[in-house]
């Protein structure tokens, strides 16, 4: 028996350094990077910040010769990840997936609760965007955003929109075109990302839903669109009218990007940046993106904070709409 | 050829009968790991996947998914500890077993219950795939808020000897669940001003904490009064026994499929409620008197809901593109990146054959499981042959690193280890963890629901009309007060056979 374990633990000694020199084997010599970087996702497996890295990783991985290891840090609306990254070593071995506007949200709501700063986090690139979009059943009377906002104004409160929890982007968004169009539809949080949003509509629970305009790309089958938020129309739904149209103001949109813990220096930045644009370029990516219902952003490290700080401060003036 | 049968050629060539086999493993070592689960194992794959077909994908993580059922009673039949959440009621029923000596036992019941799971769960994604999607769009809000309520039912089948102490303990539960970001609110509750508290408690940390941490206390305390469990010795018999045991009660068989395949269809719930909920029924109208105790019988109903739980979530994930379950969404977006798009075209589109291989995959792998399992069972009950100043330490370390593995987080850790001391003093005080946990379980689904449907009152301007006036919110309103009346009945004779007993 006693030998029995000491087998045993040689061979996991053997095995872990068997493995240790495999993965050093595997990076470049010299420069960043040279060892397996750490990828923080700040929400559930199988989310869209889940497909965002998923999608880019054995690219990415190719150009910069080294491993890149997903992480989940989930919890709290992002906060537990983006805590996590903001604490991090600046050193480029951690980096982490953003998500806009959920990352303002949550610093101007919760403040130090939140658990991070958003100066804490150095935005790398942002990838991907998906307009906030207005959903109801196929089979719904409502036909066009119009007949929608009339039976509102002759019914206020009556109408049942759902959409991802309460302070996200859905119901930024609903909040925005209320006060656009004047109506007052009853907002209908639904827990546990999009995807139970979109089981509720199209089960017939709520009369529409709001939530990213992804989502009714992939179930187009069974819901119509009304409307897209942002200034133009989509490229997987070219028949979908904007909310500015209409003459509705509604800008909210979800982004997706990479940050780093602040301090990281400066050429760590550049060639992340760099290296991501590169593969988000590439066309094969472009199209699944494209076809998936999102908007490729290709913001680099130079854009990146500024599209940030546009964010931040339309934000801020957005929140005050959910007090 | 049609798809359908195309799809049963292609998964018994090799290379798919491979794929399983990988799965399989890899899915009984992540479920018997505690902290570790399937989804966290699908993960590990997704990078692979990228390289392969859709359809090899999909195989595997799917042999996957379903091993992880079964891995996770390996450490809840011998030491108590859940493998994963789903693995609650196997650790009480299938431990009390492994108590008895009935180690084997306990292990092969898991096993073909397991691998029947597969099969029924199999079964009505190849038969009622549609049918099944059409149903589980009709549980909005307010009847998942109800299925939850009647999982809270089963509280009082869980509970010791006093219903004042279950109650609370499931109260303790359900608080305890409200820690962190609301769900649907987006408020902080319970954080105390701790960052680390926003993610809330992670279920599988308490339960490493209730279930685990005790039980190592229990061996090192009992060690010199009495054996930790009863000695082990090879019984020949013993697959003979279970098989017998299992395929003589086709009703027990049906019911919990019946179970797994609807909680599997319902979004939101998962294997750990179809495990207890099962469980409960076997309890409730079971006549043996060792079921409840440690029998084979009480062990089948969870371990074989459990299983058929995996195939039935993928109904709507496949049909609808809507995840029944997290390791599904897993599946889904390794699906979506390869740019396959869920839906009925799935079962007749150039991608049917794809859909029909993995079909009869989870059929498939239900037999390697079994073959897999016959062989690691052998191997595994020799752990209970080890000594316990051997065994406590490893079990000890196991629980440190499975709860610092969920969020990788040592903050988890000291959280795992205040919830162990909690549920020893609890456990000293007659509180039985059963009820606590269901608490935890159940806490973040029937909330948000209840919150959700609220909303959706105050919009159709009825309470009535959401709440009650739906066919199957009245449906689980009448089986939840079955349910606890039939519950505490049962309970209440218990009471009275063990008064009864003791004079």
């Amino acid at each position: 028996m006693r030998g029995g374990w000491r087998w045993v633990m040689a061979c996991v000694v053997a095995l872990t350094m068997a493995g240790s020199l495999v993965l050093s084997a595997a990076g470049a010599p010299s420069g960043y990077p040279n060892r397996p970087i750490t990828w923080l996702v700040a929400f559930a497996p199988g989310g869209q910040s889940d497909v965002e890295v998923r999608r880019i990783q054995p690219h990415l991985e190719k150009l910069l010769g080294v491993r890149i290891l997903v992480e989940y840090r989930t919890g709290g609306g992002g906060a537990v990840g983006w805590s996590e990254l903001a604490r991090a070593r600046p050193d480029g071995y951690t980096v982490g997936g953003l998500v806009m506007p959920h990352m303002v949200i949550q610093t101007l709501l919760r403040g130090a609760e939140a658990g991070y700063r958003l100066d804490q986090i150095r935005s790398i690139a942002w990838t991907v965007s998906a307009p906030n979009a207005l959903m109801v059943r196929r089979d719904s009377p409502f036909r066009t955003l119009r007949d929608f906002v009339e039976y509102a104004k002759a019914n206020p409160g009556k109408l049942a929109v759902g959409g991802v929890e309460r302070l996200s982007p859905s119901d930024l968004s609903l909040a925005q075109f209320m006060q656009a169009a004047g109506i007052r539809l009853t907002y209908v949080p639904i827990a546990g990302g999009a995807g139970p949003v979109m089981t509720s509509l199209i089960g017939g629970h709520v009369d529409a839903a709001t939530t990213a305009a992804s989502h009714g790309v992939r179930h187009k089958d069974q819901v119509r669109v009304l409307a897209v938020s942002g200034k133009q129309r989509m490229k997987a739904l070219p028949d979908v009218p904007t909310f500015a149209e209409f003459g509705y103001n509604v800008t909210v949109e979800t982004s997706w990007g990479v940050g780093a813990p602040a301090g990281v220096p400066a050429e760590v930045v550049t060639k992340l940046s760099q290296a991501i644009l590169q593969v988000m370029r590439m066309p094969e990516i472009r199209k699944a993106v494209e076809e998936e219902g999102l908007t490729p952003l290709y913001l680099g490290h130079a854009e990146s904070q500024a599209y940030v700080n546009r964010l931040v401060s339309t934000y801020r003036e957005l929140v005050n709409l959910l007090r | 050829m049609d798809p359908v049968w195309q799809g049963l050629a292609n998964v018994l060539t090799p290379h798919y009968l491979l794929l399983m086999a990988v799965g399989v493993a890899v899915g009984s070592v992540v479920g018997a790991l505690p902290g570790f689960t399937a989804t966290m194992g699908l993960t590990v794959l997704l990078p692979f996947t990228f390289v392969m077909d859709p359809t090899s994908a999909l195989v595997l993580m799917g042999a996957l998914y379903g091993a992880a059922a079964f891995g996770d009673a390996v450490p809840a039949c011998l030491i108590a500890t859940p493998g994963t959440p789903a693995a609650v009621a196997t650790a009480m029923e299938g431990h009390r077993l492994t108590r008895k000596g009935k180690a084997p036992q306990a292990l092969l019941t898991a096993l073909v219950a397991s691998a029947l799971g597969q099969f029924t769960g199999g079964l009505s994604l190849l038969l009622l795939a549609a049918p099944l999607a059409a149903l589980s769009l009709r549980f909005g809000p307010p009847e998942v808020f109800w299925v939850g309520v009647f999982g809270l039912t089963i509280m009082a089948s869980l509970t010791g000897k006093s219903l004042l102490k279950g109650i609370a303990g499931a109260a303790l539960g359900l608080l305890l669940s409200t820690v962190g970001v609301a769900r649907t609110e987006g408020w902080v509750r319970y954080a105390f001003g701790l960052p680390q508290l926003q993610g809330g408690v992670e279920l599988v940390v308490a339960l490493i904490g209730f279930f685990t941490v005790p039980e190592v206390l229990r061996m090192v305390e009992q060690r010199r009064t009495e054996q930790y469990v009863a000695e082990y010795r090879p019984q020949p018999g013993a697959l003979w026994e279970v098989l017998r045991e299992t395929l003589t009660r086709p009703l027990l068989l049906l019911k919990a499929s019946l179970v797994g395949i609807i909680v599997g269809i319902v979004p939101g719930t998962g294997g750990p409620i179809a495990a207890l909920v099962a469980y409960n029924e076997v309890l409730r109208s079971s006549k043996n008197p060792e079921v409840g105790k440690g029998s084979i019988e009480g062990l089948i109903a969870p371990e074989l809901a459990n299983n058929s739980v995996a195939p039935a979530a993928m109904i709507p994930t496949l049909t609808l593109g809507i995840p029944g379950s997290a390791p599904a969404a897993v599946i889904l977006a390794s699906l979506l990146l390869h740019g396959v798009k869920p839906g009925r075209e799935l079962f007749a589109g150039s991608h049917a054959a794809m859909t029909y291989t993995f079909i009869w995959s989870t059929f498939v792998s239900g037999f390697v499981l079994f073959a897999v399992g016959l062989l690691m069972v052998r191997l595994l009950v020799l752990v209970i042959r080890i000594p316990v100043h051997a065994l406590a330490p490893v079990v000890l370390s196991l629980a440190v690193v499975g709860a610092f593995a969920v969020r990788n987080n040592v903050f988890d850790v000291g959280m795992m280890v205040g919830f162990g001391v909690l549920a020893y003093v609890l456990r000293k005080c007659g509180f039985e963890t059963g009820p606590v946990v269901l608490g935890l379980l159940l806490g973040p689904i029937v909330e948000p629901a209840l919150i959700t449907s609220l909303t959706l009152a105050q919009a159709r301007g009825s309470w009535l009309e959401v709440f009650v006036l739906r066919p199957f919110s009245a449906l689980f309103i009448a089986l939840s007060v079955w349910s606890l009346v039939r519950g505490l009945r049962g309970w209440k004779l218990a009471q009275q056979v063990e008064a009864a007993g003791e004079a």
